[in-house]
């Protein structure tokens, strides 16, 4: 949902309201400080079209002198259940869904597939498997996963890279850097409505629960609606009939903060480690090790270059603005082979904001 | 004192690490490799599966002289001068061995105290590797420091397999890095 300030009403559709002009005159610079906030909150966003703030998904909001103040309260209750029974009681409660994890082969799926199967869901498993070397550790992990399951389905992650058929992304009422995996995901929906799967499970937010520095009270970053991003719901699954959802729910986010209470930051997320351990591959108990996917992504901007050269064309002809010209497209694929990490947050949020100009070039009658 | 290139193909081009200079190259031809000694392949094979590698159980870091400390801090400097742009003289200086440590975990241990590495984790990767390797007592015998690359960024890193082990308990990028030079003295 959006917020028009100006109009102060509630929308879920924009662009259907405002001009070509309004469109001409989003603010690119916003869009980019944005991307490094992960979830688009309105107490931090900054407007890309004048006057209209995202509200995420399951949240609540107040305004006051035009400011958003988030109404939820970082109160928990302060009963203690046993953390075994809670999960036992939510996987039951899902036992009427046929239920699938994404298997990336990392520590956060990792936990939420053990966790299914313990308490009797044998998860149908979907995921991405790359053959670069840099992911041996997660193709590791992924076998010993699937081969212990009765249903999964990995996708060569080469054929369908990030970035990748960038001119079909739907159209979507403002820039957002998930766009840029809108294909991967697609491809995933696509299969979970051909299996018949109701929700898929995501490990998304498992770096904010097991790595953040945990004080005396319940950390804000773990409210819900901080956990889902929204986006891939929106524009994608919600077409397939999937729901694609973060593992943690506000009670387990409860459980979780009295059991890491005052821990400090775990970057390692040896805690998670240790904790999970008899739902885990031993592999992931004893190690440490860390996957960098923004290499994955590298890899795809590159295998999408002129796709993006297009979407840079298009984006400049109709913003006449100077961060989308031809020079300024080859002065961001130079930064790939740098391997910049600040550069990351240009790529991402040049190419989404390009991106959101041609889909809705492409899709919104009346703007051509 | 031995350095091995070890050439990758990727996307039709052939990468390795010049063992002058110490940069990441690409050819449209291969470059020979020749794995020089039983040692080099046993470590190139953990590296190719990290999960064979023995985990560093977690210890307490010895206390070293103050001597010692002030050797360290020696070597450290002198590693901080020659920089990336004097690589080979600063191979040669770590094949200089001054030993300091009972083994390499005990040496990057203690680097990894130094103010400069304690803030530049990612950054001083080759001075660091280099710096274990001549204050190390077992690198000579059990070590290989490798020199990697992230493809297709051009992204370098330093690490050393010693052993069954890889020594650093901070480093958990390693995995992410093709081996494109092997040193081993």
């Amino acid at each position: 949902m959006y917020y028009d300030l100006s109009r102060n009403h509630l929308t879920s559709n924009i662009i259907g309201d405002i001009s070509e002009d309004h469109i001409r005159s989003a603010n690119y610079g916003n869009h980019f400080m944005n991307t490094r906030f992960l979830v688009p909150s309105p107490n931090l966003y900054l407007p890309v079209l004048p006057n209209i703030y995202t509200i995420p998904p399951r949240s609540s909001w107040y305004l006051n002198n035009s400011k958003f103040y988030c109404a939820e309260s970082l109160k928990v209750s302060n009963n203690r259940y046993n953390f075994d029974l809670i999960l036992e009681k939510l996987i039951s409660s899902l036992k009427k869904y046929n239920i699938a994890v994404e298997l990336s082969g990392g520590l956060d799926s990792s936990i939420i597939i053990g966790v299914f199967r313990q308490f009797g869901i044998d998860p149908y498993l979907i995921g991405f498997i790359s053959n670069k070397y840099e992911f041996r550790t997660e193709r590791f992990i992924q076998s010993k996963l699937t081969q212990s399951s009765s249903r999964f389905d990995l996708i060569e992650s080469e054929s369908i890279h990030p970035c990748k058929n960038l001119l079909n992304t739907p159209f979507h009422q403002l820039p957002y850097h998930s766009s840029l995996w809108y294909y991967a995901k697609e491809e995933i929906a696509n299969r979970c409505r051909l299996n018949n799967i109701d929700i898929l499970f995501n490990g998304m937010s498992g770096d904010t629960i097991f790595c953040n520095e945990v004080g005396e009270g319940f950390p804000y970053a773990w409210l819900s609606w901080q956990m889902d991003y929204g986006w891939f719901n929106q524009y994608v699954f919600s077409q397939n009939n999937v729901k694609y959802l973060p593992a943690y729910s506000k009670i387990l986010a409860e459980e979780i903060f009295y059991l890491r209470k005052n821990q400090g930051y775990d970057a390692k997320k040896i805690w998670a480690r240790k904790y999970f351990r008899k739902y885990l591959p031993s592999e992931l108990v004893n190690y440490y090790y860390k996957a960098d996917h923004i290499v994955e992504f590298l890899d795809g901007f590159k295998k999408a270059y002129k796709e993006i050269e297009t979407l840079f064309y298009v984006a400049n002809d109709f913003l006449k603005s100077n961060d989308f010209s031809s020079e300024q497209y080859y002065k961001l694929y130079d930064q790939v082979d740098k391997y910049d990490s600040e550069q990351i947050h240009t790529i991402f949020s040049k190419v989404s904001f390009a991106n959101w100009i041609y889909s809705i070039l492409n899709n919104v009658k009346g703007c051509k | 004192m031995k350095i091995t290139t070890l050439c990758q193909l990727y996307e039709g081009k052939y990468f390795f690490i010049s063992p002058f200079t110490g940069n990441l190259c690409s050819s449209d031809k291969p470059i020979e490799t020749k794995l020089s000694s039983a040692l080099v392949a046993n470590s190139l094979s953990f590296c190719d599966n990290p999960y064979l590698l023995e985990p560093i159980q977690y210890s307490q870091i010895n206390n070293i002289e103050y001597k010692s400390i002030n050797k360290l801090n020696k070597y450290n400097k002198l590693f901080m001068y020659l920089g990336n742009k004097r690589f080979l003289l600063s191979i040669l200086y770590s094949y200089i061995n001054a030993p300091l440590f009972k083994n390499t975990i005990e040496a990057y241990d203690n680097i990894s105290l130094l103010d400069n590495h304690l803030n530049n984790y990612d950054t001083l990767c080759l001075q660091r590797a280099l710096l274990a390797a001549k204050t190390s007592k077992t690198f000579k015998k059990y070590g290989t420091l490798f020199i990697g690359a992230t493809l297709p960024t051009w992204n370098m890193h330093a690490w050393i397999i010693e052993g069954n082990m890889q020594p650093d308990r901070n480093d958990r990028i390693w995995i992410m890095y093709r081996p494109l030079l092997a040193i081993n003295f």
